[in-house]
């Protein structure tokens, strides 16, 4: 029999419910870095559900080419449409919630959730813990959770761009190493559906 | 600089959740990540970053663990240059002044046995230490210094309810104020209730020469509703050390 013709059953295998169970099981940081974007768990869940949906389309009809693909297009198109629905709600001031709405918001969050989240800090924690200078662990803050960009930080800073460079080299070989040890792991969506 | 990372550029990756970059950047990086499904693994490591980063704000301990003073960078010290000479002066003489006192700044364990404890240096139990939270101004203990290298038994009646991922403990030198002074001393990570409702920790002596202390200890986990509970705050007193070792229990 054809490879093809044996790959139909675990391909036809594939469906919402088995993409959803991987995501949840290897990607909560994608999915939680969604729902604080949104600041609103229901629709954080709604586009990820949306993306989901358009996936499973492009994938029954043949247009993503192999089943590895399918997670990193969900979250394609899940940030696409969290960048669409956060350009809707610039240019819609009146549908912006206060910021103490979204304090609340922002706090009520299932327990599994708030569990990965305070597993995420503490694994944070130590890759901060780890840096050997104040000024690193600055960079780390200001470019990821404060987004600014490299210019202004190596200017406020004093860094060269390689210094910046190096700096997030150094966080991100050691934050694999922190995450492949608690789990983070290659997905293989054929061997997780059949499992 | 050779990178063993999909996408060389180190900055792409967060532009790309940021939403910093421009069209022909993202659609050159979400090629890349159907082409290759590792380049997913690193978005999500640093999705965990971003999460994590939040939430250490969230719970008040970022600006601790990044050690920089809240006014730094952001708001123009950094860019005036006799500033920045005077800083650099200062923090060659902090430099100097950590590495002389290296082994001190180090935050060592608070053990959950005695024999843990034994097995890194400490010699025989000489001191149990009983902590309830009072309202008086009093300290909650006060002591003795107890003679170095000995095995001292702190035993800590919180208040607060934590779940299966215990308490954290951090004891500090304390200001005259009460409040704590720098990095913790020492820090035991998960510690259980015992069956009399106590956390049992292990120290050695030497952490506790003359002076004032603090130790926190708060649930490791959240509460419900995911709420971070306030530490409880211990207060301890050591005055000299007595003229004649001997087990003492308060």
């Amino acid at each position: 029999m054809p490879d093809s013709e044996s790959n139909k059953p675990a391909q036809s295998a594939i469906d919402q419910k088995s993409i959803e169970a991987l995501i949840v099981r290897d990607y909560p940081g994608l999915r939680r870095l969604l729902a604080r974007h949104t600041h609103d768990q229901a629709l954080a869940a709604d586009l990820l559900n949306d993306a989901i949906c358009t996936t499973l389309e492009k994938w029954r009809a043949g247009q993503i080419a192999k089943p590895e693909q399918i997670c990193g297009y969900v979250f394609q198109v899940a940030l696409n449409l969290l960048r669409n629905h956060r350009r809707s709600i610039a240019e819609r001031p009146d549908r912006r919630a206060d910021s103490e709405v979204l304090e609340r918001t922002a706090g009520n969050v299932a327990s599994m959730d708030e569990l990965a989240e305070t597993g995420m800090a503490q694994r944070v924690r130590i890759l901060l813990q780890g840096m050997g200078s104040a000024r690193d662990r600055t960079v780390l803050k200001r470019f990821y959770l404060d987004e600014e960009s490299k210019e202004t930080i190596c200017s406020e800073l004093g860094l060269l761009a390689d210094q910046f460079d190096k700096v997030l080299h150094r966080a991100r070989a050691r934050l694999r190493e922190l995450l492949e040890a608690s789990g983070l792991r290659r997905t293989d969506l054929f061997s997780f559906v059949m499992a | 600089m050779e990178s063993r990372f999909l996408v060389p550029d180190p900055t792409m990756v967060n532009r790309y959740l940021a939403g910093q970059l421009s069209s022909a950047e993202q659609a050159e990086y979400e090629a890349l990540l159907l082409e290759h499904p590792e380049a997913l693994r690193e978005l999500e490591a640093v999705a965990r970053l971003k999460v994590g980063l939040a939430k250490l704000r969230e719970q008040g301990r970022l600006d601790e663990l990044i050690g920089a003073p809240a006014s730094a960078g952001r708001f123009g010290l950094l860019r005036h240059p006799g500033l920045v000479a005077l800083a650099a002066s200062l923090a060659l003489a902090v430099v100097g002044a950590l590495f002389w006192n290296n082994t001190q700044s180090r935050a060592v364990a608070l053990y959950a046995s005695l024999n843990e404890l034994q097995s890194h240096g400490a010699r025989s139990l000489v001191a149990q230490y009983t902590l309830v939270r009072t309202r008086a101004a009093n300290p909650d203990v006060q002591l003795a210094a107890p003679p170095a290298s000995q095995a001292l038994e702190l035993r800590i009646l919180p208040d607060v309810a934590a779940g299966s991922s215990g308490y954290r403990v951090e004891l500090y030198r304390a200001h005259g104020d009460g409040s704590a002074a720098g990095k913790p001393l020492a820090i035991s990570m998960e510690s259980q209730l015992g069956a009399d409702s106590f956390v049992t920790l292990y120290a050695n002596s030497e952490l506790l020469g003359e002076g004032s202390y603090l130790l926190k200890i708060a649930p490791a986990g959240t509460l419900a509703a995911g709420l971070v509970a306030e530490p409880e705050d211990f207060r301890i007193i050591v005055t000299k050390p007595l003229t004649t070792p001997g087990s003492v229990s308060h």
